[in-house]
Parts: structure tokens; C-alpha cells; sequence
């Protein structure tokens, strides 16, 4: 059930992200959804093989749906994942800020991969910072929607 | 009661007096009586009001589906007419999906290697210059976007017909995509407003595809070459069908 839940929640997110717009006010990004999700696997899961498949399973599909290198976003998340299960005891997972800080950690590891691609040029800096801060932003509702559903299915 | 009624009957003042009396009470309820037709209208042209309303909206949702068509049907008519103007064999692509990363600028099409789509081939709108095609599976291909920054094209100046390198340029906040052309010789006198064509050199896309307009340039006083900003010819926030060029 939980891996259906998490296969189902992880498909509908990278569909909703590759599916929304960019924002010009937004500095021309869209939001991510996968960094939160891997985050909350990092977080939430007991044993770092699961957390590790999940971010691997969420950055194929994000290589898939995207002009990345195939396997960049999927290295990144999950070398986040691994870091993150690591420091999960320093953690508290309640914690909303820590659940950002969550997000914002798998959302940095990300963006270095891909400016390992396409060079820290042009706004870099910048682009990374704010894509951090959005993820931080939507951490805590995918923690919570995700708990929601896990609570509501008596998911363990 | 029969003396009353004979009494009323005479034309008396008491009488007239009383009969006014009664009329001008009985008449507001009199007129009552003409709400039954009315009500009984009102519960009609309800059902009639609630007839046309489905039928405006029926009428409104077939404009929309005419109006949509009609855009796709110019789209279309745009294509046909490169595509049997141009030398080259093209297939015709429906966009199906834009790029799930903030890093790369690309969209999916629903042509793939079953329609003779490779990789590196280059995609055109009815417009313009699109990208080219970086990844193919048999039944879709990822065009990596003009707007890219590691997409870079070999260009011409349309007047001066000096050479640069088109790529993507990075605009943070602006609500149009922009492109830049590099290693354009500071000598070049640039006109806003001239056409920018591919020049055919680096093997991928062919001479004389429009990319884009220039909009300004920007002279370095220490470099050797000026950098020229253009808006992409290809409307990228409508892209709905492109056209992949097969030699």
C-alpha cells in the first residue's frame, strides 16, 4: 500500500510539475515538487535503501520528462537522500522548518548537478537560491498532504 | 336582504356612494387575478430562459471549439505552406509536453524514430526556428528549445550578412524570451528590427531558417565583437505544432 501510495504521489507530482507553467514573477521558474517528495522519503522512511529508491525513481522521471543528461537529477536526488537519511536523527521530522530546510537541501544538491551541466553562468547563483526557497515553500504541504494520505489509509 | 338589494339597485347617492366604495376596493384584487396568467407565463419562460441558456452556452462552448480550430487551422496552413515551399523533407509534430526541470528549455513531440526522427535535427515552427531534437524514443522525440543556453546555432545578419553564434540568454523577470548572438565583429553596423538567419555552417540546421529579429546590441569598448540581442521569430508560449526537418 505504501508503495503504491508513494508510486501513485510521485507520478502526479513530476505530471503536475512538468505540466505548470513558469512564472515570469516568479523569475522565469516553475515550482518542484520532487525535492519535497524526496525529502519526505528521507525523512520519513526507516530504512535509507527505500528513501534512496524513491529520490532514484523521482530523478529518472524527472531525466525523463526533461533535456537533462539522463540520470543527472537522478544522482543528485539521490546523493540528497543519502546526506539526508544521515542526518535524519539530527531532524526533528515534525518540525516545519526542518521540513524546509529538508526540501531546500534536496533542491540545492539538484541545482549544483545541473550547473555541473550547464555552468554557473548567467544568473546561477540566483536561480539556485530561489529554487530553494520555492521548494522549502512546498515542503511542508507535500509533508503534510503525504501524512494526510498516510494517516486516512492507515498506511504505517 | 331583497329591500337591500332593491335599494342598492336604485340609482341612489348611497348606493353609488357604496358601489364606488366597493369597486375601488375590490379592484386591486380584481387585478390579482391577472398574476395567474402571469405566474403561470413566469413558470414558461422559466423553462424557456433555462432552455436558451443551455443553448447559449452549447452555442458559446461550439465558438470556442470553432475559434480553436480556426487557430489550429492557420497553424496548420502556415506549416503547409513551408513545408511544400521547403526543399527539405519535414514531419509535421503536435507538442505534448514541456520540460519538468528548471534547468533546460525543451519541449516533448509525438513523432519519434517509428516517423524517422533522430537526434540532432532541426525543428521549425510556422514561424520560425524552434531547436532541434536531442533525445528520440520510437514514438517521441525532446526538442531541445532555441531559448537554451548549450543550444547554440551558427547565424547570419540579414544585411550585413556577418556571422555569429545564437544561443538562449538568460532573462530573469521578463515576460518575453530573448536571445542573444555572440562573436558578431564590432565593425558590423546593426539595424533594429533586421531578420537573423541560420547560416547553414555546423552540419545541423539549414541555411536561411529565420531565428529571430534583433532588438539591440551591445558594444563591449574593450572586446572584439559586440554582443546583439534579438525576440526569438517563433511565438514559444503558443507552440502547438512544429515541423521536424528529416535530409
Amino acid at each position: 500500500m505504501n508503495f503504491l501510495l508513494m508510486a501513485i504521489f510521485t507520478l502526479s507530482l513530476t505530471a503536475l510539475q512538468a505540466r505548470l507553467p513558469t512564472a515570469w514573477w516568479l523569475g522565469g521558474v516553475r515550482f518542484e515538487f520532487l525535492p519535497a517528495l524526496v525529502a519526505f522519503g528521507a525523512l520519513t522512511f526507516r530504512h535509507r535503501r527505500w528513501a534512496v529508491t524513491l529520490a532514484v525513481a523521482a530523478g529518472f522521471l524527472q531525466d525523463a520528462l526533461s533535456a537533462a543528461p539522463f540520470g543527472n537529477t537522478m544522482a543528485a536526488y539521490a546523493l540528497a537522500a543519502f546526506l539526508l537519511t544521515g542526518m535524519a536523527r539530527a531532524f526533528d521530522r515534525e518540525a516545519l522548518w526542518m521540513q524546509m530546510l529538508g526540501g531546500a537541501l534536496v533542491s540545492l544538491v539538484a541545482s549544483l548537478a545541473a550547473c555541473a551541466v550547464v555552468g554557473f553562468g548567467g544568473g546561477a547563483t540566483w536561480k539556485i537560491s530561489l529554487l530553494a526557497v520555492l521548494s522549502a515553500a512546498v515542503t511542508p504541504v507535500v509533508f503534510f498532504v503525504l501524512d494526510f494520505l498516510r494517516w486516512r489509509l492507515r498506511v504505517t | 336582504m331583497l329591500a337591500w338589494a332593491l335599494l342598492l339597485g336604485q340609482p341612489t347617492r348611497v348606493g353609488a356612494r357604496l358601489r364606488t366604495l366597493f369597486v375601488q376596493l375590490g379592484t386591486p384584487f380584481e387585478r390579482l387575478g391577472d398574476l395567474i396568467p402571469v405566474l403561470r407565463t413566469h413558470a414558461a419562460l422559466a423553462r424557456h430562459n433555462d432552455r436558451l441558456r443551455a443553448e447559449n452556452n452549447d452555442l458559446r462552448r461550439q465558438i470556442t471549439e470553432l475559434q480553436h480550430q480556426r487557430a489550429e487551422n492557420q497553424q496548420l496552413r502556415a506549416l503547409l505552406q513551408i513545408k511544400q515551399a521547403a526543399p527539405w523533407r519535414t514531419v509535421g509534430a503536435r507538442v505534448i509536453g514541456r520540460d519538468a526541470s528548471n534547468w533546460w528549455k525543451s519541449i516533448q513531440i509525438d513523432r519519434g524514430s517509428d516517423d524517422g526522427v533522430r537526434p540532432d535535427l532541426p525543428v521549425l515552427s510556422a514561424s520560425g526556428l524552434v531547436g532541434k531534437t536531442v533525445s528520440v524514443t520510437a514514438g517521441e522525440s525532446r526538442v531541445l528549445l532555441l531559448l537554451d543556453a548549450s543550444c547554440k546555432i551558427g547565424a547570419l545578419l540579414e544585411t550585413s550578412r556577418d556571422p555569429g553564434i545564437v544561443s538562449g540568454a538568460h532573462a530573469a523577470f521578463s515576460r518575453e524570451p530573448r536571445l542573444e548572438m555572440t562573436f558578431v565583429d564590432r565593425k558590423v553596423s546593426v539595424k533594429v528590427g533586421e531578420g537573423v538567419y541560420t547560416s547553414g555552417l555546423g552540419g545541423i540546421f539549414p541555411r536561411g531558417i529565420l531565428i529571430g529579429t534583433v532588438t539591440g546590441a551591445d558594444l563591449d569598448p574593450q572586446g572584439l565583437y559586440q554582443s546583439v540581442e534579438l525576440k526569438p521569430a517563433a511565438d514559444f508560449h503558443r507552440l502547438e505544432e512544429v515541423m521536424v526537418i528529416i535530409p
